[in-house]
């Protein structure tokens, strides 16, 4: 690959915002039919480092470089004006989230032919009539395996699944036969099997002779797809070199660190389940599935009333489900037939892709809406069709944990004053009493004192799910719902959040639901799994067991479409 | 499905109008006075007979729900009764005038949208946003009528650019439009900036600016579209300032028009083109909140279609 035309080369690539530098002399090189990831957490520099290369930094940055050549043309100095006859014509960019990234309010086929609008034909440059424009259009959806592109072309972004939409976002960056596509985290608004068939068109992209420049946050996603690999940390670049060699060798510590902190399936021979049978809802301590063998009576659902907090299930859905009228006006069960025990400080994990149901679910267990069919108890007693009011007593006892936590503060409100909410309704006590709790809370979950005047926007993200946390368990409640509490975290923060989580449950007794769309995630955290499509559960069982003999044709499309490192 | 959603629709704007044709009616039943001497004027020296015979004549001996019913039933055939004081249908007195008061609410339209666009699309984002922003603040907050007269001392009395009084042409018509455009123009231009700033910040944009768009086909292809949005949800306050202007405008200006009519069937207790008046202005309400739906749905194809989960996964 080392023969083929270079289509980016840039070396002491540095900008700047003022006196700050936040890409530090970065210097690359990416040739015709080569993949080159950019992999680094959030403020690395990742992003600002491919705007550079589109020339779409913001208003106040400087840009310099020592070098700067996009598909030969040396473009430090270029006008605004000339910039725009190398974007979309020598450049293509594909951003994360089709839903947004398409313009909303315009046919998909529209924004393809926009790119084909502004610089006219590829080949000759020359203004394409409209005829020709749609022909393109459609053999460019086609290109990237739209099934019925004349068809999807007439459509609006939102009218299409989120595979298909992002299928058609490459198209519209790829229709004016540029020589680099630059793709910012392209899957990671993606279901697991979806990610896999988008990573597929990319290296096939890829080997038609595109460049393809990556930028990720998931070295699992990265190491699917790249040739070469280049690690960045505040700015820099910090290691890079060929996939193999970077993944299974790292020479730089951060590597190692973003290596060791990704959470993955354990490697595919598990451990043979070493409890005599793999018994469901189980009480456990510690969160290692080999340590669960049988201690306490297991508790298959269904059978068993006893009621009381003794040893009885903390939280129990019975047949629970859900209807929502569709706009046409049928009827569509987002949770069907569910039933499901949590037995004392047991873990949890929901898995599914978008549209399963899960989060669903999770409202109905915590009493955010009611189910059409079936019941949910808590402690023994019953918790839905009870009237919100008397309900509110017993909130305490089951408290939320939310993807997003900056949404669920009153942005006014100090760090203790958002834990103090979560001490309402608890027993009246001196302030004197309760300041020292809510330094106590803010301990247990790894927030300094120093922390407690501050705001939630003056947080980093790690920081304000952690004080979520310390809210959620103020009331000391028996049982955390949390939904995908870590899927907006970079992976170093996750793993402090999923040890965090963990160790609650070890201390406090705590149980877990975790609903999220991450196995890797749910198998570092959790003993038990259901395995949700459609509405139903369609597998359940101990993690090892079901990711390592999948019994349900989903569950292995599941578990085959998780990007592993190699 | 669709049927029916039309159906209800219609059934929902007619209970608006009928709810407004009623409120009018019973307002103006309870105002003190007896319209018979209010019509035959101060200085006429009606007999008690006279006065009877002409009750009887309107009805007005009726009791109060025969009345309504009568009122009622003629208004779903089109007859809104006969003026007190011009001796004219009301449909007659509305329609006469309401060519003067369209037009000035037309030209107030145009301007305000022209004010409006050059304000947003030509500083939005730039430096000179704050200072066209203060602008827009001064001609939201300044009463109509102050401005009108503003106008007329500058341009009328001082230059002596544009006549004074009267319906004459274009020339008369600037400025009367220009006094009720100019709060208009202010409130529609933030909101069409803010708008305009709003979608620029959207990865859709970013998404075009990379396949080579300039900052003008940004603008007339993919943001002001967007920005069009919230600036409809404006329409029912932009009706509400042209007519509520004209009533103020027609006056200083001493126009002929909607607005010069009903201003003179209040004072004069000419209750039937009053309620005329009204009944018109909740059917013009109407008619305009549903071309805003329907324009909402043109503009927006995500409106009314299956909600979407957006999800914030990274």
């Amino acid at each position: 690959m080392t023969d083929a035309r270079e289509v980016v080369r840039a070396t002491g690539l540095t900008v700047r915002f003022g006196p700050t530098v936040v890409v530090d002399s970065v210097s690359l090189s990416l040739a015709a039919g080569e993949c080159l990831a950019i992999v680094g957490e959030s403020g690395s520099g990742k992003t600002l480092t491919a705007r550079a290369l589109l020339g779409l930094l913001p208003d106040d940055a400087v840009l310099s470089a020592d070098e700067l050549l996009i598909d030969g043309v040396d473009v430090r100095r270029l006008s605004e004006a000339d910039w725009r006859r190398i974007r979309g014509a020598r450049v293509g960019l594909v951003s994360q989230d089709a839903l947004v990234s398409l313009d909303p309010l315009r046919r998909v086929g529209r924004e393809v032919a926009e790119v084909l609008e502004i610089h006219g034909d590829p080949s000759s440059g020359d203004r394409m009539p409209r005829a020709a424009l749609d022909e393109t259009v459609t053999a460019q959806l086609g290109r990237v395996a739209v099934p019925e592109p004349e068809e999807r072309a007439r459509q609006y972004p939102h009218e299409l699944s989120g595979g298909l939409r992002q299928r058609a976002l490459i198209a519209s960056a790829l229709a004016g036969e540029p020589g680099v596509l630059i793709a910012d985290e392209p899957t990671t608004a993606l279901d697991v099997t979806v990610q896999a068939q988008v990573l597929e068109l990319l290296s096939g992209l890829r080997d038609d002779g595109l460049g393809i420049i990556v930028i990720s946050h998931d070295l699992a996603v990265v190491a699917g797809i790249a040739d070469r690999v280049a690690v960045m940390r505040s700015g820099r670049i910090v290691e890079e070199g060929t996939t193999v060699e970077v993944l299974s060798n790292p020479r730089h510590p951060y590597t190692r660190m973003l290596l060791a902190a990704a959470p993955r399936l354990p490697a595919t021979p598990f451990p043979e389940p070493s409890f005599p049978e793999p018994s469901f809802a189980e009480p456990v301590e510690g969160s290692r599935p080999s340590t669960s063998s049988g201690n306490g009576p297991s508790t298959s659902s269904g059978n068993g009333t006893s009621a009381g907090s003794g040893n009885g299930p903390v939280l129990r859905a019975t047949g629970l489900g859900r209807d929502f009228r569709r706009p046409d006006g049928g009827v569509r069960s987002a949770v069907d037939d569910v039933s499901f025990d949590v037995l004392p400080a047991a873990a949890i994990g929901i898995v599914g892709e978008s549209g399963s149901g899960k989060t669903t679910l999770a409202r109905l267990l915590l009493g955010f809406d009611a189910p059409d069919r079936g019941s949910v108890t808590l402690d023994g007693q019953p918790w839905s069709g009870v009237k919100e009011g008397r309900r509110r007593s017993r909130r305490g006892d089951i408290q939320y944990i939310s993807q997003d936590p900056l949404g669920s503060f009153d942005p006014r409100y100090t760090v203790s004053r958002i834990v103090a909410e979560g001490l309402r309704g608890g027993p009246r006590t001196s302030s004197r009493s309760r300041a020292a709790r809510i330094r106590a809370l803010l301990d247990s979950v790894g927030i300094d004192s120093s922390l407690a005047g501050r705001r939630p926007h003056e947080l980093s993200g790690g920081q304000r799910q952690r004080v979520a946390i310390a809210r959620a368990i103020a009331s000391e409640p028996r049982i955390l719902v949390c939904d995908e509490p870590v899927s907006a975290l970079d992976v170093s923060i996750q793993a402090t959040i999923i040890d965090l989580l963990a160790g609650l449950r070890r201390d406090l007794g705590v149980a877990l639901v975790f609903v999220s769309h991450d196995l890797a995630v749910v198998a570092t955290l959790c003993d038990d799994v259901l395995v949700m499509r459609d509405g139903r559960v369609v597998e359940r069982g101990a993690i090892g067991e079901v990711f390592a003999h999948p019994q349900h044709p989903f569950t292995k499309a599941l578990v085959d479409a998780v990007p592993r490192m190699p | 499905m669709v049927f029916r959603r039309i159906l209800a629709r219609l059934a929902g704007m007619l209970v608006v109008v009928w709810g407004a044709a009623t409120a009018a009616f019973l307002v103006l039943k309870l105002v003190p006075g007896d319209p018979v001497d209010v019509m035959l004027g101060v200085s006429a020296q009606a007999s008690p007979e006279l006065k009877q015979s002409i009750r009887v004549e309107l009805g007005l001996d009726q009791p109060l729900a025969v009345q309504y019913v009568s009122y009622l039933s003629r208004l779903v055939r089109g007859d809104f009764g006969t003026s007190y004081q011009l001796r004219l249908p009301v449909t007659d007195v509305i329609g006469q005038q309401l060519g003067y008061t369209l037009q000035l609410a037309a030209a107030s339209l145009a301007l305000a949208l022209v004010i409006a666009l050059v304000g947003a699309v030509v500083v939005h984002g730039r430096a000179a946003r704050g200072i066209v922003s203060v602008l827009e603040l001064l001609a939201i907050s300044s009463p109509p009528f102050w401005i009108g007269l503003v106008l007329l001392s500058v341009f009328a009395f001082g230059l002596g650019w544009f006549p004074v009084a009267g319906a004459d042409g274009i020339q008369g018509l600037v400025l009367p439009a220009a006094t009720i455009a100019l709060p208009v123009a202010g409130i529609l231009g933030q909101v069409l900036r803010t708008g305009l700033e709003d979608a620029e910040q959207q990865p859709f944009a970013t998404t075009a600016r990379a396949r080579g768009a300039g900052p003008a086909r940004l603008v007339l292809r993919h943001t002001l579209r967007h920005a069009a949005i919230p600036a409809l949800t404006l329409a029912g306050y932009i009706v509400g300032s042209l007519l509520g202007g004209a009533v103020i405008v027609e006056s200083v200006f001493a126009r002929p028009g909607l607005g010069r009519v009903a201003l003179a069937a209040i004072t004069n207790r000419d209750l039937p083109v009053v309620m005329g008046i009204i009944v018109f202005t909740a059917i013009v309400f109407v008619l305009v909140n549903l071309v805003v739906d329907l324009a909402y749905r043109a503009i927006d194809p995500r409106i009314g279609a299956p909600t979407t989960a957006i999800r914030g996964a990274r």
